[in-house]
């Protein structure tokens, strides 16, 4: 009885320690995307060199 | 509402706030118009320059050919659909390089020269600018394949930069232009004779359509055309149409076809006259206009045999052979 319950708070514990692991794991894979986004919201769009506001010559 | 009118093309759209110009990709936010895929193509490869198809600029050559999103026409037959014909935001692809970037990648790959090419990179007029800057001051070519529908003053500053193009004469007639790219002829002629004068190397791409563009009368005109105002040693190159997008239900060009058009272009005077999309046909080969010596031997987009002198001319009878060779 006594081996059952500490086998059953290990299977706890290790199941516990893979979610913590896990999610860190996810963390670090998903850093790339973060930052990858976070440059394209820098990388603004570029004037064009070619137009004026409508009614400016008309 | 701050509307703006894009003068880049002869489309000249009216665009309200919020909205995109016909090509998709010039929008007006907050009443500035902005190049929504400036640094973001959308295809890179590195394709011989004999795919462009430029036969007399650098032969043999790899060349860096990017593309973004968009187009200002609206071909039927467009190989290139799945890009020209969406918006920025339409593309599951893209790729960030801005023009720095895009020099390095290009001489990461082994590759002197650029070409902006695929969909029709007047759309990207800014992106293609800048980087020809700075791929000129990297000791780099910048090659622009276009469908020629650009107004006159953009064009002229463009070709202070781009070295080489190819633009397409998709036929001699205006209701062509109208029915089936939903553009106009004279702006695109206009663009022939302004590449010509500002001296960037010009070779020009006729797609032969079944029972569309294909009657020897206007290949005859288009031919005499090329040859009194842009030279007869202009390269001119008969394309084999193939069933795409909104056009399958015209048959391919038929071999007999491109040999007739390229026979009565010759007839009208000009020099160099090939044939594409036909791998294995003597038109994908230059042959002397003087003497008919076998100058480049093409299978393909390959060279198999060389024999130009190291100045550019017929080894045989010193022919000066017009382009830009290695």
């Amino acid at each position: 009885m006594r081996m059952r319950e500490m086998m059953k708070r290990n299977r706890h514990s290790r199941r516990r320690f893979l979610g913590v692991l896990g999610g860190m794991l996810a963390g670090v894979v998903a850093l790339p995307w973060t930052v990858g986004s976070a440059r394209e919201k820098k990388m603004a769009m570029r004037e064009a060199d070619y137009y004026r506001p409508r009614g400016s010559d008309e | 509402m701050r509307e703006v009118v894009c003068e880049l093309c002869p489309r000249k759209c009216v665009i309200p706030e919020g909205g995109a110009g016909d090509c998709r990709v010039r929008v007006n936010i907050g009443g500035k118009l902005l190049a929504s895929t400036y640094g973001r193509p959308s295809a890179m490869h590195v394709d011989p320059m004999e795919k462009k198809p430029l036969y007399h600029f650098h032969p043999g050559s790899p060349v860096f050919s990017i593309a973004t999103a968009g187009c200002n026409l609206h071909c039927l037959n467009c190989q290139n659909w799945q890009l020209s014909q969406s918006g920025g935001e339409e593309i599951e692809k893209i790729f960030n390089a801005d023009p720095v970037d895009l020099v390095a990648l290009a001489r990461d790959q082994g590759c002197e020269s650029i070409a902006y090419t695929y969909s029709d990179p007047v759309v990207f007029y800014e992106y293609v600018y800048d980087s020809s800057i700075l791929a000129h001051e990297a000791g780099m070519q910048n090659v622009f394949i276009t469908a020629g529908y650009i107004n006159t003053e953009p064009l002229r500053r463009l070709c202070k930069v781009i070295d080489a193009t190819n633009t397409d004469l998709k036929a001699f007639d205006d209701g062509f232009y109208r029915k089936t790219t939903g553009a106009t002829l004279q702006p695109v002629l206009d663009a022939l004779v302004t590449f010509r004068e500002e001296g960037v190397w010009l070779e020009v791409t006729n797609l032969l359509i079944p029972t569309l563009n294909d009657d020897l009368s206007m290949i005859r005109r288009m031919a005499k055309w090329i040859r009194s105002e842009l030279g007869e040693g202009t390269p001119l190159h008969f394309s084999r149409f193939h069933p795409m997008y909104r056009m399958r239900n015209l048959p391919p060009t038929p071999g007999e076809t491109l040999d007739r058009a390229r026979q009565e272009a010759m007839d009208a005077g000009l020099k160099y006259v090939y044939i594409g999309n036909i791998s294995g046909h003597m038109g994908n080969s230059t042959y002397c206009p003087v003497d008919g010596t076998l100058l480049i031997k093409r299978e393909g987009f390959l060279i198999s045999e060389y024999n130009l002198t190291s100045d550019g001319r017929c080894p045989t009878c010193n022919e000066p052979v017009p382009g830009v060779w290695q």
